[in-house]
């Protein structure tokens, strides 16, 4: 998916220049540790995207492992009636 | 009204609209085929559940938002954890809807790459939450008055090929229908937990409690009747067999000037699904905010919205997994997780009030 890398550069630079420095100014370095990781992983998914690596876990290969235990719960109650 | 501070009945207004949102479209209870209504009324307990335990607790801590009395009460460590996987599941319904109204949009609009759509999605909703909540809920103010009217139009204009037949045989299959009531409990009435990150900032919470439950009770109404319109109309198989069966039933239904009704419903539609979008976004990082103990939550907004956009995007939804994820696994961990919370929450808040236990040392008494 091409085209991803340039929201993620304009919207980086709108909050380095709108947020960023403000919380440098002041000091607040909590924020700063807080908004660079969640700018980090914005970066390696978007990079991730970009490049077709698909190396990172996706929300949806989390929620996989639980499969097994779905499927179970699923014979128990039935499920399969209405599928 | 004091900046950054609600009126009870904007809080039941957002609730409102973010279970019609787009619930409404897909008639979340379908699966019950003629029994879907019940399974609506059965589901719907769990948010009456999530509102009393809120509002309980919120009027014994009158200042501190959810997620600060749960450490509270719970320990650091404990409530910490329960805390980061309610902020995982916020997150992931966040991507949800990112990429539910990205699926339509890019229906409506192939030209349009998933990217140019959700970097507009993601950033008309960041200008919204940077506004602040108070924007939000004016935002409500103004939309619950269209949608409702919207509702009653809807739902009375096709009335007229009703087949109420089509409603019986009652509960034929009671075993299944208890088992995905826990999913239809997760999506959409679980959904209103989000309230708890701005529940503290209610002015009139103790005189008007009962409008939550009112506004609540009106979107389980809402969602009732249009789920008994789409079975009465299409009847059970067709309802199920739809992506949008609501969008069908009025599809049927041209009526002169008005022969697009399903335009306006999409219009309606994506509208209320941003609203939906805005409170997650808005909640998602008031929660950092709270966790962490910052001044505002200004900072997090472009950030957070940046870490949606991408990991949203990351999500290949050609594949069947996602259908997988999105229908199946995320409804059950979203089940087990805020119904463990908030069952969680509750006890700790009623051993507090008998007086069987204390506040973390340091935080805040009530």
């Amino acid at each position: 998916m091409k085209g991803i890398m340039a929201p993620l550069f304009i919207f980086t630079f709108i909050f380095v220049v709108a947020e960023g420095r403000n919380l440098f100014k002041n000091q607040q370095w909590k924020e700063l540790v807080l908004t660079s990781v969640m700018l980090l992983i914005a970066w390696l998914y978007g990079a991730d995207i970009n490049y077709n690596l698909y190396i990172l876990p996706t929300i949806n290969d989390l929620l996989q492992g639980l499969a097994p235990f779905f499927n179970k719960m699923a014979a128990f109650f039935r499920l399969d009636v209405w599928e | 009204m004091e900046k950054n501070k609600l009126y009870t009945s904007q809080i039941g207004k957002i609730i409102f609209i973010l279970l019609i949102s787009s619930n409404i479209v897909y008639i979340p209870a379908k699966i019950f085929r003629q029994d879907a209504w019940l399974g609506i009324l059965l589901s719907s307990l769990m948010g009456f559940y999530i509102l009393y335990v809120f509002i309980k607790t919120q009027l014994l801590f009158p200042e501190k938002p959810i997620a600060i009395v749960a450490s509270d009460l719970l320990g650091k460590i404990p409530g910490h954890i329960l805390n980061g996987f309610f902020l995982f599941i916020i997150f992931s319904i966040l991507i949800g809807y990112g990429i539910d109204v990205s699926i339509v949009l890019t229906t409506i609009n192939p030209r349009y790459s998933p990217v140019l759509l959700n970097s507009v999605i993601y950033a008309s909703c960041g200008f919204v939450v940077y506004h602040g909540i108070n924007s939000v809920a004016r935002l409500s103010n103004v939309i619950v008055w269209f949608v409702i009217i919207f509702l009653i139009f809807g739902f009375l204009l096709p009335l007229t090929q009703a087949d109420f037949s089509q409603l019986t045989p009652l509960l034929a299959e009671w075993r299944p229908l208890i088992f995905q009531s826990i999913f239809v409990s997760s999506w959409p009435f679980s959904e209103i937990v989000i309230i708890g990150a701005f529940l503290f900032l209610s002015s009139d919470l103790k005189q008007n409690k009962r409008v939550v439950y009112y506004w609540y009770s009106a979107a389980v109404l809402s969602l009732i009747a249009f789920t008994i319109l789409s079975l009465v109309i299409l009847g059970p198989e067709l309802t199920l067999l739809y992506n949008f069966p609501t969008q069908e039933v009025l599809h049927l239904n041209d009526l002169g000037a008005f022969s697009r009704l399903d335009i306006f419903f999409t219009s309606f539609w994506v509208s209320a699904s941003f609203v939906a979008i805005i409170c997650y976004y808005q909640s998602f990082t008031m929660f950092i905010q709270q966790l962490f103990s910052l001044k505002s939550n200004r900072g997090l907004i472009i950030p957070a919205g940046l870490m949606a956009f991408a990991s949203g995007l990351s999500v290949d939804i050609s594949n069947l997994a996602y259908f997988d994820w999105f229908l199946h696994y995320l409804p059950l961990v979203n089940f087990f997780i805020i119904f463990t919370y908030v069952s969680a929450l509750l006890t700790a808040v009623q051993l507090y009030s008998a007086g069987k236990l204390k506040t973390r040392p340091g935080s805040d008494s009530a």
